[in-house]
């Protein structure tokens, strides 16, 4: 049966458990046939992962069906974001990988029983916990309380010398030069983009989280910035600030732990990194040489070779806070970037390399 | 627009990506689908801001 476009007549069926369905333009016998070849995929390829306990937060990532594939269905084939009328196998996958990128014998099938297939990223489904399970799983930190030591991902900022307003950024990672230890975050997260004068207090939380009387305290103060230049080209949006006390804060990512070095990025790598605003969140690597434009309040800022992220699970990868936070590689823990800038669908990093070498600083591990 | 970078195609194969700022939604039309012999693909995905978070201070 060659593949039909839907018109606006509609044939319904049930399906095996008396669920009615609706489906426009077939007959009960191309539903049928449909249905066939739905099921023949779902049992070839929908298997259990064989593990005796998963936990979607360290699932090891992989284009193999029995990792990547969550679910099979029916559905309207999408093209380049467009619905196509034509009638589909719907795969449903944790990560939608390049072809390239999925070796030969891991491949999902073109088309099931003549039916095209379409391919889907829906992220990992979970169960909804009940309350007695949900109070024993792992419990996400709250980045935006006072936290001593001091940890990357949690709420950090300056005091604006006018008073005008209050902000907060994140705490990216604990960083070194000799035996001197320095929070490192973006210029524009702990200078105010070149504003504030070498010695300036870093407060955490920052004051936007602090309430009012503000719960915070000076923990560093700033040492360095790479200025933010209008009407040149900029590679990084980085600054640190050295530490008061070196009891002050660890090296160790919120929900993540401590990284452990730093990796060259790749299109495609799954990276993950723990935000003041958006917590912990996954994301993929869609390029890692962008020139983009970002609006700051000194004006339009071009940076070229960024590195650029979706987030996955249909969740975006970062929002406003987020900006300073350390992005790892998800399999490793390596460090790969450091977030400064996006938009709801798309989050902006500065290599690692590019910043530790501008800060002359080394990560501490 | 907001960016220009070189990204992979959902076959895997290298492209342009040209980042665009979502206030113009006549921003594709004229645009070429390939430049240099490079196919071109288009994301509306701006404008793109600085991501700390900041307000007015009320106290």
């Amino acid at each position: 049966m060659s593949p039909k476009k839907s018109s606006k007549t509609s044939s319904s069926a049930k399906d095996s458990n008396g669920v009615a369905f609706s489906f426009s333009g077939l007959s009960s016998k191309q539903i049928g046939s449909l249905r066939a070849a739905k099921q023949s995929a779902s049992k070839q390829f929908l298997r259990p992962i064989q593990t005796a306990s998963f936990s979607a937060l360290s699932a090891s990532t992989s284009p193999d069906p029995g990792m990547n594939l969550v679910g099979v269905g029916l559905g309207e084939q999408i093209s380049g974001g467009k619905n196509t009328g034509v009638l589909a196998v719907k795969f449903l996958v944790r990560i939608k990988y390049p072809d390239n990128q999925i070796p030969p014998g891991e491949r999902l099938p073109r088309e099931v029983n003549g039916y095209p297939v379409d391919v889907e990223q829906v992220g990992t489904f979970r169960r909804f916990i009940p309350a007695a399970a949900a109070a024993a799983a792992p419990q996400m930190p709250n980045p935006r309380k006072k936290i001593r030591p001091a940890q990357p991902g949690c709420s950090i900022g300056f005091k604006d010398p006018g008073n005008q307003f209050i902000m907060a950024g994140t705490f990216g990672a604990l960083v070194s030069k000799g035996q001197r230890r320095f929070i490192l975050s973006n210029n524009h997260v702990l200078a105010d983009e070149n504003k504030l004068p070498i010695g300036s207090d870093i407060f955490q939380p920052g004051f936007l989280d602090a309430g009012n009387p503000p719960n915070n305290s000076a923990i560093a103060k700033l040492t360095k910035f790479v200025p933010i230049v209008p009407g040149v080209t900029n590679k990084v949006d980085c600054a640190i600030a050295e530490l008061n006390d070196k009891n002050l804060a660890t090296n160790s990512v919120l929900f993540i732990g401590p990284p452990k070095g730093k990796v060259p990025v790749q299109i495609d790598m799954v990276v993950h990194k723990f935000g003041r605003t958006t917590g912990f969140t996954v994301g993929r690597v869609t390029s890692v040489e962008t020139d983009v434009s970002v609006q700051y309040e000194v004006g339009n800022i071009t940076f070229e070779n960024q590195i650029i992220i979706v987030g996955l699970s249909a969740q975006p990868f970062s929002a406003a806070g987020d900006s300073g936070s350390m992005i790892l590689e998800r399999s490793t823990n390596k460090a790969i970037g450091l977030l400064f800038a996006g938009s709801p669908t798309h989050t902006i990093a500065n290599h690692i390399k590019d910043v530790l070498a501008a800060l002359n600083v080394s990560l501490t591990l | 627009m907001a960016g220009v970078g070189i990204e992979k195609d959902e076959a895997g194969e290298y492209v342009l990506a040209v980042h665009l700022d979502d206030s113009d939604p006549k921003a594709v039309k004229d645009l070429p689908t390939e430049i240099e012999g490079v196919p071109v693909k288009y994301i509306r995905s701006g404008p793109f801001r600085k991501l700390d978070k900041g307000v007015a201070n009320s106290s």
